[in-house]
């Protein structure tokens, strides 16, 4: 009997649950990622790969915003270029492992039994084996790719996922609606996705999330190590590690992507804090 | 009269800019025990927080409180009149203990904090469990898994009395124990007070509670007391329209009713009523002047308060008790459902527990069962069973139409089971999906019965006029609703599939007492009117009253007594049923001793 809880909460506006201004912050963030990625081809003041040996090395001027890399490369243009492989491949990663996740997790923690243990004994198996290390070894042994990068982490990314969405559905599995449903005789696959599904969904939406910016951490990694993108190609790990060797000369050839990989993994981790917070809050208010 | 010992004048409390209690002011004399009376959302508990200045954080406090003549700060963190002055005992006892302490820490912490020499605490502690009953010293190095719930409670109050307060505010206490315990431990709760001259505020939402364990009782609702009056005096004559259908609203245990009496609607949220009579909306009696202005607490006769405009004329046209009425004539028809020697055992480790010992019953078309008994007993097993939710060790079900199921089915099994038995479940706040509305939640149950579905919002909102909610409801999710009317819509939803067996498993006791009649008399209508079987499922002998024709006695998983429901109740032939009987609280009485 807590004398707080009234009916119809929910439906009281003061009480609903705002999203503040760190998420709306967050958002623009992301927001000029995604316009950056879609519109550099008009907006970039050079080629992002357009080369200009007389003006390599140079730091910050009216001309380039933040200098010219060894190659004499628009620093600033690249950054908006990069973007493209900052976001596509983190959000491949995130929506492949985010979907093999759900669909396993929701299975197994619905089913239980023996496909519960064989499922998750595999993914015990695969924890005890490091991801970037096997990703590594993987893209180096077949040649780099920056889409065999991208796979490998979905298959890596996954059994973190299964686990989180297996034991969110094992709870509500419990909960009196299930039991209520079963008992009108709705089937098993109905139950796990019409009627589960959707309370779970507050944690698949945010562990997608967070998955995008483990996603960006190791394909940026894997860029600076000289896998996954192609050399050359404008992306932000790649120019971290092109451009140590000018440090002296422009830092910001460093700085400036190094700061958009933290940024917009920032931001992706705020956005599913909130996201997380806010939906359990609106779904789970009685 | 002396100096009062506790002291609240004008407590308000609130949180952002809504007010949750609303000018709750109480005096409490050395010796003397106060019971606040409310239902959920009263503010009850946060009134009984605010004496030991334990309010959760976020909420603001206005007003005073003096405590044996010295004002305290009711948002105080660290108060130094906790525990010394005023203590205070929780409601449930499984998390009010630390569960890595043993239970004679708990005491032996408090008495050591009160500086009471090292040497003298084993004995003491030992005294101090004597006091509360527990007269074995071994339970003193015990924890508190290895406890049972009264035993907890017991502990907990021995923990709270420690420091010797003079004051006890004890919220709830008993409300999550069984009824034998419960008597005990009123009963103990009384014993000490008495004995120690020591002052209580004993929080409850059962007037049967407050009437026979306090001097006087406050009745609160949306968060402002609406009457204040001597225990005896209130229960004789009460004089507020919501106490007068507070005491109707509670099932007789004693005799059969014609009509189970409610109040309509729910408790308002308190920051929406300020200005007006907070019961108006669900009053009989209301006249437009209740909505013009909040009346305020008179003294309509020495020592005894009420805040109704209309107190004065309605005394005599108010009336609580109805007589006893005459059960219609049953004929039930042939078996429906049919349980043989069912046994489950639950095995974890290497240990085995038996929850169901050989359990026989029959239940016949048209017929209201009761399975009655308390926690442990093995009820819910029998439900579970049936439903098909676990499956038993031993024993047959057999269906009406169906026949004999075992306990792993088939989906196709499920569904044939599913139009014999239909089940509404305890809790109204987790039986409905969160994020389905009303509308499909009852769509999909329609889906899954015999007949085909012609028009399926028509039958939804037909579905939701037979259980007395507006066809509006449809487009709402359950957050929206409150827990009648959610418990409603999961007797919809079972209705949905056209059952010829109801099981209610506790259906009523998560709801406040004012709602509970009204839900009861719904399936009570749902039982006579259109023959649905009940399989009734529930502790409160009042409500197997009300609802069933025929009664099981379940003691830890062996049926003890069977027999027409009152005979059962009125004679009693098992020794554990007459326990059970004795213990269950009534209005008029001393059942406590």
């Amino acid at each position: 009997m807590t004398a707080a809880v009234q009916p119809a909460a929910a439906a009281d506006p003061a009480r609903r649950v705002r999203w503040g201004w760190l998420f709306w912050a967050a958002v623009g963030v992301v927001a000029l990622a995604v316009f950056a990625a879609l519109t550099v081809r008009w907006i970039a003041p050079y080629e992002p790969s357009a080369q200009n040996l007389v003006d390599s090395g140079q730091g910050p001027s009216g001309q380039h915003w933040l200098g010219t890399d060894q190659l004499g490369r628009d620093i600033f243009s690249r950054l908006l270029a990069g973007a493209r492989t900052g976001l596509i491949g983190p959000l491949v990663v995130a929506i492949g492992a985010g979907f093999i996740g759900t669909a396993l997790g929701l299975w197994t923690g619905y089913a239980g039994g023996a496909v519960d243990s064989v499922v998750m004994r595999t993914i015990d198996l695969m924890y005890a084996v490091p991801p970037l290390l096997v990703a590594i070894v993987v893209v180096g042994l077949f040649g780099g790719g920056y889409w065999l990068a991208v796979g490998v982490l979905i298959v890596l990314s996954a059994p973190g996922d299964v686990r989180i969405v297996r034991a969110a559905v094992m709870a509500q599995r419990e909960l009196p609606y299930v039991a209520a449903v079963r008992t009108v005789g709705v089937g098993p696959l109905r139950i796990a996705v019409r009627h589960v599904l959707p309370n779970v969904t507050p944690t698949v939406v945010a562990n997608v999330l967070l998955q995008f910016v483990v996603g960006l951490i190791a394909l940026s990694g894997l860029a600076f190590l000289g896998l996954g993108v192609e050399a050359g190609s404008p992306d932000w790990g790649l120019m971290v590690a092109e451009n140590r060797g000018i440090l002296d000369l422009n830092p910001w050839a460093v700085i400036g992507p190094a700061v958009c990989i933290s940024l917009l993994a920032i931001a992706v981790t705020v956005i599913g804090d909130r996201v997380y917070e806010v939906l359990s809050q609106r779904t789970a208010a009685r | 009269m002396n100096e009062p010992l506790l002291s609240v004048d004008d407590l308000g409390i609130a949180v952002d800019h809504r007010e949750l209690v609303h000018r709750v002011s109480l005096h409490l004399a050395r010796g003397e025990s106060l019971a606040l009376v409310g239902e959920s959302g009263s503010g009850k508990s946060l009134t009984a927080r605010a004496l030991v200045s334990l309010l959760p954080s976020g909420l603001r406090a206005t007003g005073t409180l003096h405590v044996d003549g010295a004002e305290v700060d009711p948002t105080a963190r660290a108060a130094g009149h906790r525990g010394r002055q005023v203590a205070l005992l929780l409601q449930d006892p499984f998390t009010m203990l630390n569960p890595t302490m043993t239970a004679g820490d708990h005491i032996a912490e408090t008495l050591s904090a009160a500086g009471r020499p090292r040497a003298d605490v084993p004995a003491e502690v030992t005294r101090r469990l004597a006091e509360v009953g527990i007269t074995d010293p071994s339970v003193a190095g015990r924890y508190p898994f290895e406890l049972s719930g009264g035993m907890s409670q017991r502990v907990a109050l021995a923990a709270a009395l420690a420091n010797d307060p003079g004051v006890l505010v004890a919220d709830e206490p008993t409300t999550a124990l069984d009824a034998t315990t419960q008597h005990d431990v009123l009963a103990l709760l009384r014993r000490i007070q008495a004995d120690r001259g020591m002052g209580l505020v004993l929080i409850t939402h059962d007037l049967r509670v407050a009437f026979s364990v306090c001097d006087r009782v406050m009745v609160m609702y949306a968060g402002s007391i609406v009457e204040h009056a001597p225990a005896a005096a209130l229960r004789d004559q009460p004089l507020h329209p919501y106490t007068v259908g507070l005491l109707t609203s509670v099932p007789s245990t004693e005799h059969y009713q014609q009509r189970l009496v409610g109040i309509e609607g729910s408790v308002p949220a308190t920051h929406t009523v300020l200005d007006r009579c907070a019961f108006a909306d669900r009053c009989a009696h209301r006249i437009d002047a209740c909505v013009a202005a909040a009346p305020s607490l008179v003294e309509v006769s020495p020592g005894r308060f009420s805040a109704c405009l209309r107190t004065g004329e309605l005394a005599a046209a108010v009336q609580v008790r109805d007589a006893a009425g005459v059960r219609a004539p049953a004929a039930p028809g042939e078996a429906v459902l049919q349980v043989r020697d069912l046994r489950k055992v639950y095995r974890s480790g290497g240990a085995t527990h038996t929850a169901l010992d050989g359990v026989s019953f029959q239940l016949r078309r048209g017929e209201a069962l009761g399975v009655v008994g308390e926690s442990g007993s093995g009820k819910t097993t029998i439900a579970r069973c049936l439903l098909g939710l676990t499956a038993a060790t031993e024993g047959e079900i057999e269906f009406a139409g169906v026949g004999v199921v075992g306990g792993r089915r088939s989906t196709a099994q499920r569904r044939a089971v599913a139009r014999v038995v239909q089940c509404v479940f305890q809790d109204p706040y987790s039986t409905l999906n969160p994020m389905h509305t009303v509308g499909a939640t009852l769509a999909e149950a329609l889906a899954h019965r015999g007949r085909p579905v012609a028009d399926r919002n028509a039958e939804v909102a037909a579905l939701l006029q037979r259980v007395g909610l507006a066809p509006d409801l449809a487009g709402r999710r359950p957050v929206a609703l409150s827990g009648g009317q959610r418990q409603r819509v999961a007797i919809a939803r079972a209705l949905a599939v056209e059952p010829q067996v109801l099981l209610c498993d506790e259906p009523v006791a998560a709801l406040d007492v004012s709602v509970q009649a009204q839900v009861l008399e719904l399936l009570r209508e749902v039982n006579q009117q259109q023959g649905t079987s009940l399989l009734f499922i529930t502790h409160d002998l009042g409500v197997v009253r009300q609802v069933t024709e025929r009664v099981l006695v379940l003691h830890r998983g062996v049926v003890v007594e069977e027999g027409a429901t009152d005979a059962v109740l009125d004679r009693p032939a098992h020794e554990y049923t007459q326990r059970l009987v004795a213990s269950m609280p009534r209005v008029g009485g001393d059942w406590l001793t």
